[in-house]
Order: C-alpha cells, then sequence, then structure tokens
C-alpha cells in the first residue's frame, strides 16, 4: 500500500461572524498518498479553501478555528502540535502556493530576498548560499534570467512570473506535501497551462504530493490521481478520476460535469444546476444539496445523508446509495 | 535628481507666497510697534521719530519691497524688544527648540510606534482598549492644559520633577557649547550634573509637546498594521513557516512604513506650532517663546522670521520624506 503522508479526519472549521459561528468545513475525511496529486473541486464557499488553510493552520485569528478533528501528518496530529514544531513542518515539510501571486509576494521586498529567507529559516543556509541556491530555483521553474530576476520586487514581475517565483518558493525545500490553492485562477489560459505543466514536471522529479484546491474540473481531469468534490462545507464525492469522470454518482457531481462545455458538441447553451448554494445561516434540515437537485425524494429533506461507500476507493453522500434503499 | 531639483524650484513661488501672506498677516495684527516700544507715556513726535527709523512711516507695498530685498540679501531684520539682529537670537535660541522638537518626536515615535503595532497585533484586548483610549485622550487633550497639569502634578504636587523654568537647573552651568544641545554636549564633555539636570528639565516638556504627536502615530501604525497583517503576503509568510515576530516586523511593518512616513511629516507641522506654546509654558528659551514674546509687543521681524523658517522647515522636511519613500518602497519612483 502507499505511504500516506496526510491524513485528514473529521475536520470541522468554524468562523466567527457577527450573526453566530458559521461551520464552513463539516466532518471532511481524506488521506493523501505519497506522491499522490488530489484534487478538492467545488463551488465558490463550498469550504475548499478552508480545508487547505485549517491544514495549515493560517486561518484568520480569532475569526476561523479548527473546532474538531486531526489532520496527521507523518502520524502526528498538527492541531495539537506546539506552534515551534509546527513552523519546523509549515514551509518546509508542507508548503502552499495561492491563488494571487500578484498579492502573495511583498511588495517592498526583492525576489531572492524572499526566497532565501525560506531557505536560510529552514535549510539553515547562509545568505550566500541561499542566494545562489534561489537563482537555481528560479531556473528550475523556467525563469530566464535568474540572476537578474532574484534582484527584482514583485512588482516589476508578470503574474505568470510571479506564480513561478511562489512555486520556486512553495518548492524551495523539497516539501512532501504541496497545497495549491487554485494556483492556476488568476492567469490567463496559455499560462495556466504551463504553470500547470510546471507543478506536474515538479511532482515527477521530487516526488511530492499535491493537495490542488480548484474549481475547474479540465484541470482535475488533467492532473490529478483522486478527486474529492465538496459542497456546503461536506465531501459529497470521493473517487478515483477515471471513475469520477466515466460514472458520477452523486447529483451533484453529474451536473458539474454536465456544465462543461465539450469540444465535439454544439450546444447554444451550457447546462447549469438551478438554484445558488445555501446560505450558511440556513441550511437544510436533510441533504444540503436537496433544494438543487434534479433527483430529489421525499426522505432527502428530512434525513441526513452519509458517505456511503460504493467500493474501490469511490464514496457518494447521497441517499440514493444507501443500501437498503436501492 | 531631475526631481529633486523641480521640487527645490517648487518651493521658491511657495515661500514667495508665504512671506508675503506673513507681511500682511503682521500687519494686520492690532498694536503699533513704535508706541510699544516707545512706552506709552512717550511723546508722539517721539514716537514719530521711531516709526521713521523702523520704517514704518512708509507705504505697505515699499515696505514689503524694502522686506523682500533685505531677505534676499540674507537679513532677516531687526529684533527690537531684544535688541538684535534676530538672525543672531535665532541662532541662541534654535538649539534649544530644536532638542526639544527632536525629543518629542523620538518618545513619539518609540512610544506610540509600538504601541500601535501591539495594538493591532492584539486588536480587542486589554493592550488594545487602553491604547485606543489613550490615543482619544491624547489628541483631544489640548496642550496649554496638558503642560500645566503636568506641572500641576509633578512639581507643585509630588515635587518629583524640577521648576518649569529653562533647560538647566538652578545653579548649574550651561554644558559646554559644542552643538548647542544641552544633552548632547553634556554627554559629549562628560558633565553628568548638567546631563541629569537637562535630562529632568527636558522630560516635562518633551512629553506635553509629544503626546498629541504620539496618539496620532498610534493610531495610525495600528490602523495600517491591521490592513497589512490582513493581506496576502502576510500569509504567504506565515505560510513559510517564519516566526511571528519576523511575520510582523519584517513582513508587516516594513509596508506601514509609507503612511507612518506621511504621518510623521505633517506631525513635525503640528509640533513647529505647539512649541509656541509649550516654551511659554515652561520658560523653555527657545525660538517658541521669543515668538510669544514678539507677538506681544508686535516686534514685526522676529515674527516674520519665524513663520518663515517654520515654512522652509517644513518644506525640506516633506521633500526629505518625499525622498525617503523611495528607500521604503520599490514602487515609488520619481521621474
Amino acid at each position: 500500500m502507499a505511504e500516506r503522508l496526510l491524513e485528514v479526519k473529521g475536520l470541522c472549521t468554524e468562523f466567527k461572524t457577527l450573526n453566530g459561528s458559521v461551520r464552513a468545513v463539516n466532518g471532511v475525511d481524506f488521506y493523501l498518498n505519497k506522491g499522490e496529486t488530489l484534487g478538492i473541486v467545488g463551488e465558490s464557499g463550498c469550504g475548499k479553501s478552508v480545508t487547505s488553510l485549517s491544514i495549515m493552520q493560517l486561518l484568520p485569528k480569532g475569526i476561523g478555528k479548527v473546532v474538531e478533528g486531526e489532520i496527521l501528518f507523518d502520524g502526528e496530529d498538527l492541531l495539537r502540535m506546539p506552534e515551534k514544531k509546527l513552523l519546523t513542518i509549515r514551509g518546509k515539510d508542507i508548503s502552499m502556493i495561492f491563488q494571487e501571486p500578484m498579492t502573495s509576494l511583498n511588495p517592498v521586498f526583492k525576489i531572492g530576498k524572499q526566497l532565501s529567507e525560506v531557505l536560510r529559516y529552514h535549510m539553515k543556509m547562509d545568505k550566500k548560499q541561499a542566494w545562489e541556491k534561489s537563482i537555481e530555483l528560479l531556473k528550475s521553474v523556467g525563469i530566464s534570467r535568474p540572476e537578474m530576476i532574484v534582484n527584482d520586487y514583485p512588482h516589476q514581475l508578470s503574474g505568470g512570473m510571479l506564480q513561478r517565483v511562489m512555486i520556486a518558493m512553495g518548492l524551495s525545500c523539497n516539501p512532501k506535501v504541496l497545497i495549491a490553492d487554485e494556483p492556476t485562477t488568476a492567469l490567463d489560459v496559455t499560462i495556466q497551462a504551463q504553470i500547470l505543466e510546471l507543478m506536474m514536471e515538479l511532482k515527477r522529479n521530487y516526488d511530492t504530493a499535491i493537495l490542488l484546491i480548484t474549481h475547474n474540473l479540465g484541470v482535475v481531469a488533467e492532473v490529478c490521481d483522486r478527486v474529492l468534490v465538496m459542497y456546503a462545507g461536506y465531501v459529497v464525492e470521493e473517487a478515483d478520476v477515471n471513475t469520477l469522470f466515466d460514472h458520477p454518482c452523486h447529483p451533484y457531481t453529474q451536473g458539474l460535469l454536465k456544465c462543461m462545455p465539450k469540444v465535439d458538441e454544439t450546444r447554444e447553451r451550457l447546462d447549469m444546476i438551478e438554484g445558488t448554494v445555501p446560505s450558511p445561516y440556513a441550511m437544510p434540515q436533510g441533504c444540503r444539496f436537496a433544494p438543487r437537485c434534479p433527483k430529489r425524494m421525499p426522505q432527502c429533506d428530512t434525513e441526513k445523508p452519509e458517505l456511503y461507500d460504493l467500493g474501490n476507493g469511490h464514496k457518494c453522500r447521497c441517499l440514493l446509495y444507501r443500501e437498503g434503499d436501492q | 535628481m531631475k526631481y529633486f531639483i523641480r521640487r527645490v524650484l517648487y518651493a521658491i513661488p511657495v515661500l514667495i507666497l508665504v512671506s508675503l501672506l506673513i507681511f500682511i498677516m503682521t500687519r494686520i495684527m492690532p498694536g503699533d510697534p513704535a508706541r510699544m516700544y516707545a512706552g506709552e507715556q512717550a511723546p508722539e513726535s517721539t514716537v514719530e521719530q521711531i516709526r521713521e527709523e523702523m520704517g514704518l512711516n512708509k507705504s505697505l507695498p515699499e515696505q514689503f519691497v524694502i522686506y523682500m530685498s533685505d531677505l534676499l540679501r540674507g537679513d532677516f531684520g531687526y529684533a527690537w524688544h531684544t535688541e538684535h539682529e534676530v538672525i543672531d537670537d535665532f541662532a541662541a535660541r534654535f538649539p534649544a527648540t530644536l532638542e526639544l522638537a527632536i525629543c518629542s518626536l523620538l518618545l513619539a515615535v518609540v512610544i506610540g510606534v509600538p504601541l500601535g503595532i501591539l495594538s493591532a497585533t492584539h486588536k480587542n484586548s486589554i493592550v488594545d482598549h487602553f491604547s485606543r483610549l489613550f490615543s482619544l485622550a491624547g489628541a483631544s487633550m489640548p496642550v496649554f492644559w496638558l503642560g500645566l497639569m503636568l506641572v500641576l502634578v509633578f512639581y507643585v504636587k509630588l515635587g518629583i520633577s524640577p521648576a518649569p523654568m529653562g533647560r538647566i537647573g538652578n545653579g548649574l552651568n550651561d554644558p559646554t557649547h559644542i552643538t548647542g544641545l544641552f544633552i548632547l554636549d553634556s554627554m559629549l564633555t562628560g558633565d553628568t550634573a548638567a546631563l541629569k539636570s537637562s535630562l529632568s528639565q527636558i522630560a516635562l516638556p518633551a512629553v506635553t509637546l509629544s503626546l498629541a504627536s504620539m496618539a496620532i502615530i498610534t493610531r495610525m501604525t495600528r490602523s495600517s498594521m491591521l490592513e497589512v497583517l490582513g493581506l496576502d503576503y502576510v500569509r504567504t509568510a506565515r505560510a513559510k513557516g517564519l516566526k511571528e515576530r519576523v511575520v510582523i516586523y519584517r513582513h508587516a511593518f516594513s509596508n506601514t512604513l509609507i503612511p507612518l512616513l506621511t504621518v510623521l511629516g505633517s506631525q513635525f507641522g503640528l509640533l513647529l506650532g505647539y512649541t509656541v506654546v509649550v516654551e511659554t509654558i515652561f520658560a523653555w528659551p527657545g525660538i517658541g517663546s521669543y515668538v510669544t514674546d514678539s507677538i506681544l509687543i508686535t516686534d514685526y521681524a522676529p515674527i516674520q522670521a519665524f513663520a518663515l523658517l517654520s515654512a522652509v522647515l517644513y518644506l525640506v522636511i516633506n521633500l526629505v520624506l518625499d525622498l525617503l519613500y523611495t528607500v521604503v518602497d520599490p514602487r515609488v519612483k520619481y521621474e
């Protein structure tokens, strides 16, 4: 069996708002194996980014908080780890890249300084070593003239270049896990393809496991091994990528796939899922997708579905798959 | 460099306008300098003679032309009430004001900035509540009242502070003149008695002068830190696994320097204005109290020189700050 690097069990994250606490992530379970790419997909607000920030414990202080669950990394629970130890893992063994490369780098420091900071801190390199390693890293993410770019400031580079810098930074300490939160969303399509290609190449070279958060199913199909589909704070379906695209089970996943344009089809309009994501203050009593579900049954409004195992690692949170109901 | 020259050139019309305004304002002021100088009992003929000596019998435009041409020759006029050239009086008194201003600004920054940072990183904690209350109080207390209260409490009631009379205690000699700043001079000459005395003499006026600025600096630091702490690159810094201290002081604070510098510049102007009040309360022999005296006996030349000097200082400080922006923020560039 593949080596389990990261295992999330029963993760619940809450946010304080003026109208009381809101549970953004509700009992999420998943694991990530060595060298694997796991995609988490879902609409805005489904809890996918919050899940990734919970793992890194980068939730906004005093507002977001993990209230339940375990996040096991190499068998140790990150949530119950002393801050000091966590700092040695964060940025070294688990690193993260973000959606907005333009605002994710500090505008007043040179690229080289921001890169070498990680190396000096985690790899205990001296100033000169770290600077040289930074140039090398920039070269490895396909930046030309890296010895000049290290002396540039973030505002002098384009979005694509900055995301490459972020990736270089994320990979600088050869992390075991790279969390990429919508790494291509802010970039234009041609650059998106390059960045994904780069991430895959680096994954092959360094055997890094990637947790890819995205709302783009095309990206998932291209790079992921396994996929989690999230809806309103719950995982609604989990499967390997081929199963998910060939035999989607949850009506939400089916709906998402129908929304994607296909090359061999001529359609005037794309399909869409009726309705909108429920407000966190007024979640449906039963299945959270029920109000928008084309296959809604009477019991969907009253009973909460579990995540039912369909075999071969395929799981689905829908009453249609409850044994005895089928 | 080109930018620098342009800015210096821009300053010229500003200064001409300022001198015109000051000129007009002094002439509007009630009171007749010649009568004040001659005394109430002096006969009208004597007053007329003095008026002629002062050049006040000429028409206003004529007086202005003379004033401007004197200025261009570096002549700031004659102070009748001290019977010295204004420039000599200024030279003698400026170090006292400079020392007071530096101490106040230093106090304001050294206390205000860390308090603002602490307040932002511990939002809604006791520290934060205290700092917000403090900055509200500091900004709303009138300087003259605060000065008198401090004297009342620390000198009259508690007796910890020396009498609010000047820069150095009774019976002590001024430290050997090197820079004119007593604290610095006494340190340089190793004169511990003078150092101790001048420090305790400057404490109350410096606190009085700095409190308003300190309050504004605290608030400004707090609000810009709060803004920066929520930004993506601070999250990135945390994601790198950096210590919270490094995240706050290196990554977040360095991005608040621009608004902070701007505030410092405007605070300097405020400080200059307040020296007039504070120096009078504490009998501080600086330019502020000198100008107060001049205003009270309508001595035009020192008032004009003070206002002009303030304008020049203000322009210079702001130019320096604008140039400093390019140092603290690489995105700022001047053509």
